[in-house]
């Protein structure tokens, strides 16, 4: 039995390919523009539509509707090519498919395309539940391939799901040697520019009252594995960017420049660690204090000692990094650090100018100065809260002299300020400080809630030295900064976390439990299979004592003997099937003219009861078609032994029947 | 060789009126040595039909009424006690005859229907540690009353698929109850058949359709129809191999009677429903008919071309 004359009309066969389609193109529609993800739906409804023989679609009606889809997806995006676009016009015409199709290859081509269009929902979503659900489209693929190929069709969803499942177990060890054997590229595979990504973070600029909106999502920032002892908690300071000017609201970056290798600080090693990195859509990397060599290729040290890379993270980035301990020793401030680090609006926050003026000339020593500030930040009244009052000028004097409430970016602003009202270079860093314990993978998490603003102030003979002025007001917010985020943002976010306060402390440890567990395979999933590059596989290999070179010419070796073997493969069987259907090649080819003569061919019929059928219905026929018929009777049923040259004689005059 | 039994079908033909297709059936179930279930409703000429089979082939015939109080013993015989002489001795029960009539089958209890099933199987029968054949040849046709009559035990699976063949009869065509009814055949043709095959001719023929040529590529067919009631979900189990066997021999017989020796798919399609059906099980608890869903694995599977 030939596959290709197999009918799509089969019990069963449309309803899977369109349940195939739905379940492939479900993860898209979250996605894809509103318009495309609505026209797919639609297209698979009117689909069923057709098979319930609801409606009638002419195939003219199809092909225009196909061209003004892809005029659509042009106008749209003003491109056909593209993740966005791309990904939108192969699903609009991966349905149009399934409405016209009609024979057995369109519905093949249906499910092989069906795997590479699965696999474009990675290009969206790479989390553990994306790679569980695509397993199970995968299955559901394989189950309308076992399908479209059986003479029942859709002969008991169990069966067709233990035979796809047995499939995909046999695969396994290929795929593993695929996975870690197969040369990797150094980028990813597609490396499209995304056009529309939102990431969450830290931004270029602070502005006070910008970071209370972090404060409320327990989104992932990034992970940290430290390899070895990790730093307190309450010295994790992850350092993002380094804010240098002022202009009287907000704080900018200013002026910064990548620094040349050679003029990196010197620094002594301390804590070495593997970040995880979720994209954030912006172009700074985090790093534990001090930050001296950048951890990957295209990641530059700027001179306010900060990381940047040349393009934005929009994808998962994986880095291990070095912390050091920066020896300012040789460092001199330049003329123009000094002046940018010390610059101030003029005619902006006068009282807290002139109130930094006096309290300076009482002690006259910069570090004496910063001891004396934090001091009066501990013992005078200054609170700590995310809901502080709201100032429209002189921000600054607002919250220092006047409603003395707010939070890390109020404490940071200020305090920069007074040191240089006083003519101390003093910045603002911003980032994240602290994060969470995973015990079950052995690494932090470091959520956007973590996000902090915080100080640093250059002293002669000593350089730049961390101070944070929110921890002077509230020594409990760091030295335990997970139990204090939760109380004292609990009453700011009733609503997100009603959830949790309302169930028992029992409930809630229970809960934080799973979620830890559930954040390690998470972390597992990143680091080791999504994560898995070229220099992972690279150092796996030099541990069996292959190294980089041998690698690559064994991974072509690979390449070519796998291709080989496909090829080798493919034509065996070719040639095993043309040799053995000689004869039903040429019945079959008999039986298309008898079609084309208007004999309905009915698969189920044996020969006798066709040309029965014909000596009936188309006596015209009956002679010569008598005469085929009989000789493959003989061939096929007469003898158990036929020589090759009955066989023969058969083939001549099945091809020469007309 | 074939041509001897188309007079016997005609007389068949004459007895049992309109049935041409069951009497067909009936007769390549002799043929393929197996033995026939009928399946109908009292009264629609089972019986007949044994008794016509017997009388034209010449065959000892013997009837036995299954009811509910029938005993093992009475079916295969017994040792009775012979005072004058002293000693036990076998009385041979009615399955010793050449052709048995198990009339209303599932009347009687499994213990009975059960010894009449043995000795089809193993064509002898063991009374006591005395073993006594069975004579040659040996077809038993047993009629039974649909299951959902009152009063039956209906029959096992598992000597169900001793029965080669289950058919139904079925209510006679207008034209031919009239006839019937005017009393113009029945018993008054019965008394007319002829013996028209002899004994050993039966035999031969018998033995010579166990000979028919099945090749390769048909039983790639039959394998393809086994394989199709093992993967289709409307049945509760697939064709066991004893079941293909039969399919085989069946379809044998069938091409005989057609005047060939070698077998067609045709011939497979003619006797896969009466082979098939009875060993079957629908898991579908609707009332569609078993003969129906094995008529549509037919129509389902494609016959290599």
């Amino acid at each position: 039995m030939n596959t290709q004359s197999l009918p799509l009309t089969r019990p069963g066969i449309i309803p899977i390919l369109i349940i195939v389609q739905a379940i492939v193109l479900s993860p898209l529609w979250f996605h894809l523009p509103a318009w495309i993800s609505a026209s797919t739906i639609a297209l698979l409804l009117t689909r069923f539509a057709v098979y319930k023989k609801a409606v009638h679609i002419p195939s003219w009606l199809i092909l225009i509707l196909a061209i003004c889809a892809l005029g659509g997806v042009f106008l749209y995006f003003r491109t056909i090519s593209g993740r966005e676009a791309g990904v939108g016009l192969i699903s609009l015409m991966y349905t149009f498919k399934l409405l016209e199709a009609k024979n057995y290859r369109d519905g093949a081509l249906i499910l092989f395309i069906s795997f590479f269009i699965l696999v474009t929902a990675f290009l969206y979503d790479e989390s553990i539940l994306m790679g569980v659900y695509l397993l199970v489209a995968m299955m559901s693929i394989l189950m309308g391939l076992i399908a479209l190929n059986s003479i029942q069709g859709v002969a008991g969803i169990r069966n067709l799901g233990k035979i796809s499942g047995i499939t995909l177990l046999q695969a396994l060890p290929i795929m593993l040697i695929l996975f870690f054997l197969f040369p990797r590229l150094s980028g990813p595979l597609w490396a499209m520019p995304s056009q529309r990504e939102s990431g969450m973070g830290i931004d270029d600029e602070m502005i006070p009252g910008s970071m209370a909106g972090l404060y409320g999502f327990d989104e992932i920032a990034f992970r940290v594995d430290f390899e070895g002892e990790a730093p307190p908690i309450n010295q994790m300071y992850w350092r993002g960017l380094a804010l240098s000017e002022f202009d009287g609201i907000a704080w900018k970056i200013g002026v910064e420049s990548p620094l040349r290798r050679d003029s990196y600080p010197k620094g002594s090693p301390t804590y070495q660690y593997r970040v995880q990195l979720e994209p954030h859509n912006r172009r700074w990397i985090f790093g534990l204090e001090d930050l001296i060599e950048p951890p990957k290729e295209k990641v530059y040290l700027f001179n306010n000692y900060t990381w940047r890379q040349s393009q934005r993270v929009t994808q998962r980035l994986l880095y291990s990094a070095q912390a050091y301990q920066i020896d300012y020793s040789d460092i001199e401030l330049s003329q123009w650090q000094r002046q940018l680090n010390t610059q101030l609006p003029e005619d902006s926050n006068e009282q807290t100018r002139e109130w930094a003026i006096e309290e300076y000339q009482k002690v006259n020593e910069p570090e004496e100065f910063v001891r004396y500030v934090l001091s009066h930040i501990r013992q005078q009244n200054y609170h700590y809260t995310l809901l502080p009052e709201v100032f429209e000028q002189n921000v600054i004097d607002g919250f220092w002299l006047d409603s003395r409430e707010g939070y890390c970016e109020h404490y940071a602003s200020a305090f920069v300020f007074i040191m240089r009202a006083a003519g101390i270079p003093a910045r603002v860093v911003t980032g994240y400080q602290g994060g969470e314990y995973n015990p079950y993978g052995d690494y932090y998490i470091i959520r956007q809630k973590d996000a902090h603003a915080w100080t640093e102030v250059w002293l002669e003979g000593e350089g730049w030295r961390r101070v944070d002025p929110t921890a002077a007001i509230h020594p409990s917010r760091v030295d335990d900064s997970l139990l204090n985020q939760t109380s004292s943002r609990d009453d700011w976010f009733t609503d997100f976390d009603s959830l949790t306060t309302t169930d028992s402390e029992l409930a809630r440890t229970f809960w934080r439990q799973i979620s830890l567990r559930w954040d390690a395979m998470q972390s597992f999933w990143n680091e080791s299979l999504m994560g898995y590059d070229k220099d992972m596989q690279f150092n796996w290999l030099s541990k069996v004592g292959i190294n980089n070179n041998q690698w690559r010419y064994l991974g072509y070796a690979l390449l070519a003997t796998i291709l080989l073997a496909g090829a080798g493969f493919g034509l065996w069987i070719l040639s095993q099937a043309k040799s053995k259907d000689k004869i039903e090649r040429a019945y079959r080819r008999f039986q298309r003219v008898l079609e084309k003569q208007g004999v309905d061919i009915r698969l189920y019929e044996g020969p006798k009861d066709l040309l029965h059928r014909i000596k009936q219905q188309h006596p015209e026929l009956y002679p010569k078609a008598e005469r085929v018929i009989k000789r493959y009777i003989s061939i096929r049923y007469q003898k158990s032994r036929v020589s090759e040259s009955n066989q023969q004689s058969f083939i001549k005059t099945a091809k020469s029947y007309h | 060789m074939h041509k001897k039994l188309n007079p016997v079908l005609d007389q068949l033909n004459k007895v049992v009126l309109g049935k041409p297709h069951q009497v067909k059936l009936a007769v390549a179930c002799l043929l393929a040595k197996g033995h026939l279930l009928i399946e109908d409703l009292p009264g629609m000429g089972k019986t007949t039909l044994g008794q016509a089979i017997a009388r034209v082939f010449g065959l000892e015939f013997q009837r036995v009424q299954f009811t509910s109080d029938i005993l093992p013993g009475d079916i295969v015989g017994a040792n009775i006690y012979d005072r004058e002489k002293g000693s036990f001795e076998f009385h041979p029960g009615p399955v010793f005859s050449q052709l048995v009539l198990a009339d209303e089958i599932n009347r009687a209890t499994p213990k009975a229907q059960s010894a009449l099933l043995e000795a089809m199987e193993e064509q002898q029968v063991t009374i006591e540690g005395k073993t006594y054949p069975l004579p040659q040849p040996f077809f038993v046709i047993a009629t039974q009353n649909p299951s959902y009559q009152i009063g039956t035990y209906s029959l096992p699976e598992s000597q169900l698929d001793r029965f080669l063949f289950r058919i139904q009869l079925g209510y006679p065509e207008a034209g031919f109850e009239k006839v019937l009814l005017r009393g113009e055949s029945g018993r008054v043709q019965m008394n007319k058949i002829e013996t028209l095959l002899e004994l050993d001719e039966l035999m031969k023929i018998q033995k010579f359709v166990q000979t028919i040529t099945i090749s390769d590529h048909l039983l790639s067919y039959v394998m393809e129809l086994i394989n199709a009631t093992r993967q289709s979900p409307d049945f509760a189990h697939g064709l066991s191999p004893r079941g293909g066997l039969a399919l085989i021999g069946a379809a044998k017989a069938w091409a005989f009677l057609d005047e060939r020796d070698y077998v067609l798919p045709e011939d497979l399609q003619m006797v896969f429903v009466p082979t098939v059906a009875h060993r079957l099980q629908s898991v579908k608890t609707s009332s569609e008919k078993i003969e129906v869903l094995v008529e549509q694995i037919i129509q389902d599977t494609p016959v290599p071309a």
